[in-house]
This record gives structure tokens, C-alpha cells and sequence, in this order.
């Protein structure tokens, strides 16, 4: 979501020039976000105007959009604030709140698939992989991610195969797709951490063994949602993968991913502007800028057409895993995301 | 698979008798044969009626071609290596039927498949004043079912024709819960769903209208809340009245048994759609609402009639005859086999057990010249109570079951409608004595009960409770459907089809 581009070049950029590019997006994204109430009426209270919001040094003249307020915004406001037409609302959800609506526009939206396509690619998905792609029910987000993965000319290689479940069908009247499951044998399996546990009981339930006796063929996990964390261990004991954590919450669609080197998930810098508040200060530090080892809550401003989140704060507890290179070539920041979120996960 | 040829507004009109030689070229031009002859699907079943392909000219040679059935299907996914069924390696995605039927059956779709829906999703929308603007909700199942990825590509679709339209899909799962709510507020005008849980959908707004509006002056003692407040008290609130709706699209069920209601709910004419599983390109109603026009150029549409039917279920040994859906006579009813040209598994005289009736193979007062339908149920031997649908074999496992009462040997069921609402009366004869008449038809009833999605029906008020009736000799009125039962669709012939 957010980008312009998606050549895998991007990927490979040099940090400094994707600050630059930083620079530039938030010099668009600021007046946009000005025609939206929700922080225009914010930033009039301290006499503040996005034309004096010169460059990335400005942004803390900005106030952090606290999660609640963003979510109560879009509950009670809905359309009033936001800056483009709405095209689709989805919901994502954290413990304090089971729906946080959040508006996309189409190019929002549309704008996810080349992430995907990025995440398959930095995750070294191939062509012949058949991904179980196991979703939540609408409205969440995650339950048209595999339609979208497929719409768009950027997914064309490499040609993945998708056989997409929800939980809530797992076994309801004659429906038990494990059973085709076993037949087809995916080789990757996609979806949140909580629903990959929740598989595993499950098939522990029926078929008294653990998943990886039913999975035999799958070799990647890409597990969204709840950071992975302590869960890890669990999924490592029900399933024989390479798992790989993404982090996409349903108002920032980015798929940040680790890739095979496992330092870290990369925070694609040409979707946002990452910062940090570390954990013994109030004030944040671009992210960039940090030490490997700083631990704090991650706040985004990103580029997104209807509604931008700008210096909001993600809830998300963080620890930064480096700024230089990955192995693996790619300059974007790593982050590892910390068990016990502050405010929950938004997973869709 | 299939591309248009001509362009969209020719081929909606071309002359039926040219759509059926573009339903045949297609036949020939994707190599539909030569690619199913290679899938285990069709192997034995040829090869046993002496079918080769290079012999099938002419529709005498295609009439030759063997029926396969959903179990067919159903086995060749489930037991065949996949790679020995599949005629193409670029499956991108897989939808299942909900197993209503008895197993589900899983169906792969290519990435072309895929994209020929995306053209045939927008002639369908080319069939209606545009939607720019529009602001509304649409009612999904939840995958591996088709009905959730057709409103993602929906959802998709319009986003990529830079057409406006804010929406939000909601699961069926969800459906009294936050989402709804969400979608209300939004002052929608336009809904997409099942009949039923459209019509179920108008009766909980009335239901709520009062609690919510109070709700509302307590909140905030405008005069403005008070005057709503007072209106729900004296007035029966429909969504008509919360929002000016201008378009309803529904699917899943025949759409007659609701049409009225949901026109006096909504406001709106109703739009019936109608596909399956394994065709997911729909079938719809032009503006004339006279039939849902079955799109000829995307498959090679027959239909068995019903007295073949009949013979069938008389003899197991007889093979009914189908006849070309645009050589059917208006009125015909019958089981709906389709040949389709499907990228990855094209379906070839696949009889798809949903009952079609021919409105007319005349033009459409709309200009479109492909035959008009209307589905009014399932075929086979499946029970269909609207949306609500299982297998007559069910019926049989939960009304002939021993009891310490008694014991039934044959049951017959009739499904009226009470209101919209589809109504069981179920009639069971006794085998022998019953020692206690009430406690057995209660063991009945909580045996039925037993039947997970006719209990979902009947407690989201989809469906009423069943009647159950203990008559010592019942008629032999009605479809047979179990060795031991007979179905009664009330209205048969009437309205409702």
C-alpha cells in the first residue's frame, strides 16, 4: 500500500536515498492529509500549518495520533474524515476493540497487490508453491487478500496456486477442506499466528497428530497478525516450516516481511516514514537513526490516499534490529516485534 | 476457455440460433475436447461409450458424449491423482460447494477463467444504470465457498474500473453484529445477499428501530432524535425508510419467494442473479425481470426435462435424454447440464442437479437474444428450504431412526412458505405401533433439530420450525427422493417458479 513503484530494485536502495524519497512523499502527503478534519482540527489547536512542516527534521511538530483516536475517529466520523472518496471499508481488531474500521480508496487498495508480490518475493516464494491461505470473515481484510494477491499483473510470477479456508468452516456440516488439504498438500501456509495455532489444536482435536502429519508438503509460514514471538515455539512444535513474520496491520497494508535471513522484519521505507518511542523517552527518533537494540512503541506516517496516518502510534512494541544492510542485500530498516503489544496487534 | 469475439453489444444480441454455433466454436477453438479427453474425469466414461474425440461433428456426435454427475466430480477430485484430472497446471485458485449435497466438491479456476469472469461481471453491470455513487454493503459467505472470492472480485472489479462505490462486505457469520450496524450507519442504497437474509435483514431494522432510536434521544435529546423516536413508536420502520435504497442484487436462492417483501422493504426492483460453483459466471435479470438471461457464448446449455427425470428415478438403467437449452419450448422444466470451457477443467455435459425452468428462448423486450431461466431449486434429492439445504438422505437417517416410541417407515414432506419463510410439514407413517404418540414426534423433532443448518435456519429465523405429523397411511403424492420419502415444493407450478 502506498508506493508508487514496485521494482525490486527498491528494495535494494540505499537508505539515504530512500529519506530522500521519504522527503518527498511527506511534502504530498501533508496537504492531503490537511483536507481531513481529523488532522486539521489536531494540528489548528497548536497553531501549527503543513507549510511549515519543511522536511523530515519538522515532523515532531506534529502531535502522535494515538491509536483509540484514530479508530474512534473513523467509528463516529467515518466518511467526514477522510481525504479522498472512500471506495472500502475493512475492519481490523485489537483486545480493546473487535471492529477498528478503517477506509481505503481504490488505489489504496489496488496498491496492496505489488506488496504482496514483494513479500512472495523477498520471502522467495516460487512458481508452483500452493499457498493455504487461511482467513478471518469479512469484514476483516485478511478474507480478499488472496483475490487481491491474484488480480494484478505484478502476481503473474511467480504463478502461485491458492486454496483459501476460514477457520469458521473448518468443519461445519459436510465442509472439512482439511480433508482436500491432505490431498493437495500445500507448500506454504499463509495466515495470522492466532488462526496457525488455532489449526493446530484442531487438527490435534480430529486426527491426533500434530500438523505437520497433515501439512507434509509445507515449507513457509508467512504469519500475520499477532507478532510471532513466544507463539513461535508452538508453531515450530505442530509444524515442520520456515516460519516468516510479516507485519501489515489492517491500516497500514504494507507487508513488511523477514526474508530468508531472519534478521528482522524489514519496514519498507517507501510506504512509510518509521519512528520510534523509545521506551525511557515520550519523544521519537526516525527509526533510522537508532541504535540496533532500542526497544519502544513504532509510530508510522505513511503515504496512503484516503486516510494517511501521520505520527501514529501503532501500538506496536518494537526492537530495532539494525539500519545497515541484510544479508540478504535489502537496505530497509529490521525491526523484531516484542510479545504483549501495547494496545494490541490490529491483525485483519 | 473462452474470449469474446465479438464485441460486447453484438454478442448480446446476436440471433439464437448463431449464439449456439459461437457456443460450438468455442467448443472447437479452445480445444475443450482434446484437453478433457486427458483428465480421469472423462477417461473411462468415454472410452466405456466409445467416444473419440475426433469424431464429434456434429450435435447428433455431441449428444453421444456420456452425462458426468456431481459424483463423478466429487470422485475424481477427491480420489484421482489431482495432476491426472487437472487438463492445465495454472489453477490459481480453488472454491468448494458447501457439501449440502453430501461431500463438497472442489473446482479449480485459471487465471484466464478468472479473467473472463472479470468480463462477464462487467456486461452483467453494463445491464443497469450505472453504480457510480453508490454507497452499500453486500452479504458474503466465507471462503473456501465462492460466493466470498466473487464479492472480493467484485469489490476488486469496481476499484479497477475507477468506478466509485463505497462498500463493505459483510460475513453471513456477522450478520447481527457490529458490521451490520456499521453498514446501516452508513445510509447505504445499495445491498448485495441472499433473499432471505435480506428479507430476515428488513425484519430486525423494524425489529430494532425503536431500541436504537431511543437509544439515540438518550444519548443526544434533540428534537430531532425525539421526532424519530416517536415515529418508530406509531410506524413500522423499514430500511426504505432509514435510506433511500436503489439497488439490491440477490443470489444463493430463487429470488420469487422474497421479490414482494424485498420490494416493499427496500424500495427497489430486485436484480436475481444466479451460478454455481462450478460456473461462476452469472446468469441475470435484465430491467425487464422476465428470467435471468444464461449467457450462451460461455458454455453449451441443456436441459434434461422433467419426465425424463422421471423415467430416470423409474428405471436405474435409463440414461435421460438432454435437449439444447435454446431448442427447449418456454415453460420447460428440467435438470440444467452445461458444457463449460474451463482453463483448467472444463466441465463437458456436467449435470449440475439445480432445476431450471425456460422462460422464453425469445428475444428479451431488452434486446438480449440468450435464453432467459429461472432456477427454482435443487433437482436431485436435495431438501432445499431457501438457503437452507441438506440432503433428503438426512431426513431419512433422522425420521426413521428407532426410538423407544415407535419407528417410521415413510415420511413425505411438503415445503410451504409462511410468509416469505420456507415451512416443513413433514408427515411420517408409522411402522407398526407407537407406544406414545407425542414423546415420539418430540424424539422426531429433537432428532431433526440434530440437523446443524436447519437448526442455524430456524434460530436466525430464516426458515420456520417444522411441523411434524403422525398419519397412519400417508399419500403417495411427491417427488421421490429416498427410498422412503417424497418431497412436495408447494406453488410447483405456480408463482413462486
Amino acid at each position: 500500500m502506498n508506493t508508487t513503484k514496485n521494482e525490486p530494485g527498491l528494495e535494494y536502495v540505499s537508505l539515504e536515498d530512500l529519506v530522500e524519497m521519504e522527503k518527498t512523499k511527506l511534502q504530498e502527503v501533508l496537504p492531503r492529509a490537511y483536507k481531513s478534519p481529523f488532522y486539521r482540527d489536531r494540528w489548528r489547536t497548536i497553531g501549527l500549518h503543513p507549510d511549515r512542516v519543511h522536511g523530515l527534521e519538522d515532523l515532531h511538530l506534529l502531535q502522535f495520533v494515538p491509536r483509540n483516536e484514530l479508530f474512534e475517529a473513523t467509528r463516529r466520523k467515518r466518511s467526514k474524515i477522510v481525504c479522498s472518496p472512500v471506495d472500502a471499508w475493512f475492519a481490523g481488531s485489537s483486545p480493546a476493540n473487535p471492529y477498528e474500521w478503517f477506509p481505503f480508496s481504490a488505489k489504496d487498495f489496488l496498491g496492496i497487490a505489488p506488496m504482496l508480490a514483494r513479500m512472495g518475493r523477498v520471502i522467495g516464494l516460487r512458481t508452483g508453491d500452493i499457498v493455504l491461505a487461511i482467513t478471518d470473515a469479512p469484514p476483516r481484510i485478511s478474507s480478499v487478500i488472496s483475490y487481491l494477491w491474484t488480480s494484478s499483473e505484478v502476481s503473474i510470477f511467480p504463478r502461485l496456486e491458492f486454496i483459501t479456508a476460514s477457520l469458521d468452516w473448518y468443519d461445519t456440516l459436510a465442509m472439512t477442506w482439511i480433508n482436500f488439504i491432505q490431498r493437495r498438500r500445500p507448500t506454504v501456509l499463509f495466515t495470522s499466528t492466532k488462526n496457525a495455532l488455532a489449526l493446530a489444536d484442531k487438527i490435534h482435536r480430529d486426527f491426533r497428530v500434530q500438523a505437520r502429519e497433515i501439512l507434509t508438503e509445507t515449507r513457509v509460514g508467512i504469519f500475520f497478525g499477532e507478532p510471532l514471538g513466544d507463539d513461535k515455539a508452538k508453531i515450530m512444535e505442530a509444524y515442520t516450516l520456515e516460519p516468516y513474520e510479516v507485519y501489515s496491520p489492517t491500516e497500514h497494508m504494507s507487508f513488511c516481511a523477514e526474508c530468508s535471513a531472519h534478521q528482522g522484519i524489514h519496514l519498507w521505507m517507501d510506504t512509510c516514514i518509521p519512528e520510534i518511542i523509545p521506551i525511557d523517552r515520550k519523544d521519537a527518533i526516525p527509526i533510522w537513526e537508532t541504535s540496533p537494540g532500542t526497544t519502544g512503541e513504532l509510530v508510522i506516517t505513511n503515504f496512503a490516499e484516503c486516510l494517511p496516518l501521520i505520527r501514529y502510534k501503532t501500538g506496536e512494541s518494537i526492537s530495532v534490529q539494525g539500519n545497515t544492510p541484510c544479508t540478504c542485500g535489502r537496505t530497509a530498516p529490521r525491526i523484531t516485534r516484542l510479545p504483549k503489544p501495547a494496545m494490541g496487534s490490529g491483525s485483519g | 476457455m473462452t474470449s469474446m469475439n465479438s464485441r460486447p453489444a453484438d454478442i448480446l444480441r446476436l440471433p439464437l440460433e448463431q449464439l449456439a454455433l459461437v457456443s460450438m466454436r468455442h467448443l472447437r477453438d479452445d480445444r475443450v475436447f482434446e484437453r478433457a479427453a486427458k483428465s480421469t474425469l472423462y477417461l473411462e466414461k468415454w472410452r466405456a461409450a466409445d467416444i473419440r474425440i475426433e469424431d464429434i461433428e456434429t450435435d447428433e456426435d455431441f449428444d453421444r458424449i456420456p452425462f458426468i454427475t456431481s459424483q463423478d466430480l466429487r470422485k475424481a477430485i477427491n480420489e484421482d491423482p489431482l495432476e491426472k484430472v487437472l487438463c492445465s497446471d495454472t489453477v490459481v485458485h480453488w472454491f468448494s460447494t458447501t457439501g449440502t449435497t453430501g461431500m463438497p466438491k472442489w473446482i479449480p479456476y485459471g487465471r484466464r477463467d478468472l479473467e473472463l469472469y472479470m468480463e462477464i461481471r462487467d456486461r452483467c453491470s453494463s445491464l443497469f444504470p450505472s453504480r457510480e455513487g453508490l454507497k452499500g454493503f453486500a452479504v458474503s459467505a466465507v471462503a473456501p465457498f465462492v460466493e466470498s472470492a466473487l464479492a472480493a472480485f467484485e469489490k476488486i472489479r469496481v476499484m479497477q474500473t475507477r468506478m466509485q462505490v463505497e462498500g463493505l462486505i459483510v460475513s453471513f457469520t456477522e450478520a447481527e453484529k457490529d458490521p451490520v450496524n456499521f453498514a446501516l450507519e452508513m445510509k447505504p442504497n445499495f445491498i448485495a445477499a441472499f433473499p432471505g437474509f435480506a428479507a430476515r435483514f428488513a425484519e430486525i431494522i423494524e425489529e430494532k428501530a425503536p431500541e436504537i432510536a431511543r437509544q439515540k434521544f438518550r444519548e443526544d435529546k434533540s428534537l430531532e432524535n425525539l421526532a424519530a423516536y416517536l415515529v418508530t413508536r406509531v410506524k413500522k420502520i423499514r430500511p426504505r425508510n432509514l435510506s433511500r435504497y436503489r439497488f439490491g442484487l440477490f443470489g444463493g436462492e430463487p429470488l420469487d419467494p422474497y421479490r414482494e417483501v424485498l420490494k416493499r422493504a427496500f424500495g427497489f426492483e430486485p436484480i436475481e442473479m444466479y451460478n454455481l460453483t462450478e460456473l461462476i459466471y452469472p446468469a441475470i435479470e435484465c430491467h425487464m425481470h422476465d428470467g435471468m438471461h444464461l449467457w450462451m457464448d460461455l458454455c453449451v446449455p441443456e436441459i434434461i426435462p422433467e419426465d425424463e427425470l422421471d423415467r430416470e428415478i423409474g428405471s436405474d438403467a435409463y440414461t435421460p435424454r438432454a435437449i439444447p437449452l435454446w431448442k427447449a419450448k418456454k415453460g420447460l422444466k428440467g435438470e440444467y447440464v452445461l458444457t463449460s470451457f474451463g482453463e483448467v477443467l472444463p466441465l463437458i455435459r456436467y449435470r449440475t442437479g439445480d432445476l431450471i425452468k425456460v422462460v422464453s428462448t425469445e428475444p428479451c423486450r431488452c434486446g438480449i437474444t440468450h435464453p432467459r431461466i429461472k432456477v427454482p431449486r435443487r433437482s436431485d434429492a436435495t431438501i432445499c428450504l431457501g438457503a437452507v439445504r441438506f440432503p433428503a438422505a438426512e431426513l431419512d437417517k433422522k425420521l426413521l431412526a428407532k426410538t423407544v416410541h415407535g419407528e417410521a417407515q415413510r415420511w413425505q414432506l411438503k415445503i410451504e412458505r409462511e410468509g416469505y419463510r420456507p415451512k416443513a410439514i413433514i408427515r411420517v407413517e408409522p411402522r407398526g405401533e407407537i407406544r406414545d404418540r407425542e414423546l415420539f414426534l418430540q424424539e422426531i423433532s429433537d432428532r431433526l433439530r440434530e440437523l446443524e443448518i436447519l437448526r442455524a435456519g430456524i434460530e436466525n429465523k430464516i426458515v420456520v420450525e417444522p411441523v411434524i405429523l403422525l398419519e397412519k397411511k400417508i399419500s403417495n403424492e411427491g417427488r421421490v427422493v429416498t427410498k422412503a420419502g417424497r418431497v412436495i415444493y408447494e406453488g410447483e407450478n405456480g408463482e413462486h417458479n
